[in-house]
């Protein structure tokens, strides 16, 4: 079967940035410059494993830099999205958007 | 917490300029502000009931500085740190400044309207002392409104309007300082319902999975 250029679109879509939680968790770290752990838990609402978990593989592919810090003698973890990961979010909302126009009403 | 992902989560993504407008505004609602506004005000009001006028003067500054460090130690312990892009911080940075001018352009009328009962002739003396304080009233209901402009907290107007209150009061024989308690009162009441709004629906999180 030949792919017509949407499917290609809907095939080309980073699937790294696809899945909704990590998703959550790259458009909170686009907004803003860097947070901590627990600021990013408050806002997407994810537990702390699960919220690691999707870190973690962020942090694999690139696209969230993770770093250890103290702050008032507390450690806490900053997190930040890093060039490619702000590229790999852009490039994904463009095509998202694009994919979309695409559809019938 | 609920970890699920609907619609409006989705939805909020989309549009990422109301996304990092929600996000700015869970980390100014944790009603400290208005708690030292409102014990402020409060200071402010018992000074002069007591004639205690270093309190008067002290309380509204001294509460000031307090912001900073209190919002460090508490709101940030339970939201989480954040660091927001540098148009927002411009953004922020110039509504403290208004705040903190007006801070001081209302601390200066203050002053300037002693200074006309003190040095002013009998006829405005008797004018100023038939008038109360309704005239620091008012700069207090100027300033609240002034504060919440710079800090786009609209609720700020409501505790204008409180304070314009209680200086249309002063005719009727309410004299404006007790107003003022009352109103300084209210704020207080409402930053610390705020503040434990707050700190109920962010509980400080023990545990930092590393990943």
């Amino acid at each position: 079967m030949s792919e017509t250029p949407e499917t290609e679109t809907l095939a080309d879509l980073d699937k790294l940035v696809h899945e909704p939680a990590r998703l959550m968790v790259m458009a909170h770290l686009y907004v803003i410059d860097e947070a901590d752990f627990t600021f990013l838990a408050n806002q997407t609402g994810l537990t702390g494993g699960n919220l690691s978990f999707h870190l973690g593989k962020l942090e694999q592919a690139g696209y969230v830099e993770v770093e250890k810090r103290f702050r008032d003698k507390i450690p806490c973890t900053l997190l930040r999205l890093t060039r490619a990961g702000r590229a790999a979010f852009r490039e994904y909302r463009t095509r998202l958007t694009r994919l979309l126009e695409t559809l019938p009403e | 917490m609920d970890e699920r992902i609907d619609s409006s989560d989705l939805k909020r993504l989309s549009d990422l300029d109301e996304l990092e407008e929600h996000t700015y505004r869970t980390t100014q609602q944790d009603g400290l502000i208005d708690l030292l506004a409102g014990l402020g005000l409060l200071g402010f009001a018992v000074g002069v009931l007591l004639e205690l006028p270093m309190l008067t003067i002290l309380a509204p500054a001294l509460l000031a500085t307090m912001w900073k460090p209190l919002r460090d130690k508490i709101a940030t312990r339970h939201v989480g740190y954040v660091r927001f892009s540098e148009p927002r911080r411009k953004r922020e940075r110039r509504g403290l400044w208004t705040l903190h001018w007006a801070l001081v352009g209302t601390a200066l009328a203050g002053v300037a309207v002693w200074l006309v009962f003190d040095r002013g002739g009998d006829s405005m003396r008797e004018t100023l002392i038939g008038l109360g304080l309704a005239p620091f009233a008012l700069m207090v209901a100027l300033f609240l409104g002034v504060a919440g402009l710079a800090l786009r907290a609209p609720w700020f107007m409501g505790y204008a309007l409180l304070a314009v209150i209680a200086a249309a009061l002063v005719p009727f024989g309410v004299p404006a300082e007790y107003g003022l308690a009352v109103v300084g009162a209210v704020i207080t009441l409402a930053g610390f319902a705020r503040l434990i709004r707050f700190m109920r629906r962010y509980p400080p999180r023990q545990v930092e999975a590393s990943s």
